[in-house]
């Protein structure tokens, strides 16, 4: 059976660009958890 | 146009049909792009559609479709003003990077903090863009022709133009893919809440969900664009022209000490590259290289993007229910597009018509501002990753 590749490609980029774009906000979420508690600290 | 109704006189007198029928199809376009342009037009002024870009978008057709002009090539084939705009504003990104100073300096991060989890919503609702990629290539578009229609789903105009340039597109796709990126944004409240009852049960439309009001230090929101930028430079250095820009944008409205540069970012600045994004995006849409099926296709795209990307939200919000004890509205998930602030405004008011005493606007703007976030690192996910295997970056 023929598959085209740029399908292929393009349900890579799809797992992949998904998966990147979560880590990248998970790594947000974390640099607003931590930046939080820097606020919480000033207001002690 | 005497020139041509001269030349096609006299391809008729002379029984020439072929060059007939040419000047005939080549009028046909022009009028079918005059009806376009006054369409667009009606839809910014009469539905209030995106008024700021459709209408310059509407008049830049018809300008451009009246025969003879100079104004992309002039008449001794030097390059025409709007030729020159295109080239020296679009081609080379330069104006949906300032649009992007300008939005990050109209962007209020403070719900975000205040909600952190919102952050994910942000990510799920770009589900959009790749799924929409996907159809696209199922359909016959190429690898780069189908990245840059899925970032339509990224409901923010400026990150879909940027990457139909990257990928250099054709210009007729190109302003095709920006006028489906605009349009469907002004719709999200048409398109949003149809798809939203499919998915979600009453009984879940009227979760109500509390909001923890707390101060945000004025150097945590210093530092957050300044950290983000650092992060997402490292993780994909070709997104640094559009984070960069974003998140500079954010750091002169909250450092505090730029007031009159903010003011002018969000203002001024704003205004003038819309203004002249419009119409010069507008003047790329020649019968010839827009009048065809993938314009078609595209515009049909535009819609397929919006409602994976809110079902993508939804389905997500959901699935995080199945591990939380404090539910959420899984309503919110859809506002995890970037189309700020009306993806907010349409959750809350839908929230409100199940239960009047439901208030779950804080946590819709943070998940939408996270939209924000989130379709920026989408669209470059997507300029990454087709553009290392075409060979662009």
């Amino acid at each position: 059976m023929n598959v085209n590749p740029d399908l292929i490609n393009g349900l890579e980029i799809t797992v992949v660009g998904l998966l990147g774009v979560f880590s990248v906000l998970i790594i947000f979420y974390v640099i607003v958890i931590l930046l939080g508690r820097l606020s919480s600290r000033e207001d002690e | 146009m005497m020139e041509k109704a001269y030349q096609l006189i006299t391809a008729l007198s002379e029984g020439d049909m072929a060059v007939a029928a040419d000047i005939g199809l080549d009028f046909l376009g022009m009028i079918v792009m005059f009806i376009i342009g006054g369409i667009l037009i009606y839809l910014a002024i009469k539905k209030d559609y995106e008024p700021a870009l459709l209408l310059p978008i509407g008049f830049g057709a018809i300008l451009t479709n009246i025969p003879m002009n100079n104004i992309i090539t002039g008449s001794d084939g030097s390059t025409g003003v709007f030729g020159f705009l295109y080239n020296n504003t679009i081609a080379n990104e330069l104006f949906p990077v300032l649009i992007f100073i300008a939005v990050g300096a109209m962007i209020d991060f403070t719900p975000l903090f205040q909600s952190p989890l919102m952050l994910f919503f942000g990510a799920a609702a770009q589900f959009g863009i790749f799924a929409t990629m996907l159809v696209a290539l199922l359909l016959g578009f190429n690898l780069p022709e189908a990245g840059a229609i899925g970032v339509i789903g990224a409901a923010d105009g400026p990150t879909a133009i940027y990457v139909a340039n990257a990928f250099k597109l054709d210009k007729g796709l190109t302003a095709a893919i920006t006028v489906a990126a605009y349009s469907y944004m002004s719709l999200v409240p048409i398109i949003q809440p149809p798809v939203i009852r499919l998915l979600t049960t009453a009984d879940e439309r009227k979760i109500r969900m509390e909001f923890h009001q707390r101060k945000v230090s004025k150097l945590a929101k210093i530092l957050f664009p300044i950290l983000v930028t650092i992060v997402a430079g490292l993780i994909a250095p070709e997104s640094v022209a559009l984070v960069g820009a974003l998140m500079f944008g954010n750091l002169i409205r909250e450092c505090g000490v730029l007031n009159r540069l903010s003011e002018t970012a969000q203002n001024v600045l704003s205004n003038l590259v819309t203004l002249l994004l419009g119409i010069t995006i507008g003047t790329t849409m020649t019968a010839s290289s827009f009048l065809n099926w993938k314009t078609l296709v595209v515009m049909l795209m535009g819609l397929v993007a919006f409602i994976f990307d809110t079902a993508g939200g939804v389905l997500f919000a959901k699935f995080i229910n199945l591990f939380r004890k404090e539910k959420i509205n899984p309503m919110i998930g859809a506002a995890g597009i970037s189309a700020f602030p009306m993806s907010a405004r349409v959750i809350q008011k839908m929230a409100k018509e199940e239960d009047p005493m439901n208030y779950i606007l804080m946590q819709s703007v943070a998940a939408n501002v996270s939209g924000q976030l989130g379709s920026v690192v989408a669209g470059s996910m997507i300029l990454v990753l087709v553009g290392r295997l075409i060979g662009v970056n």
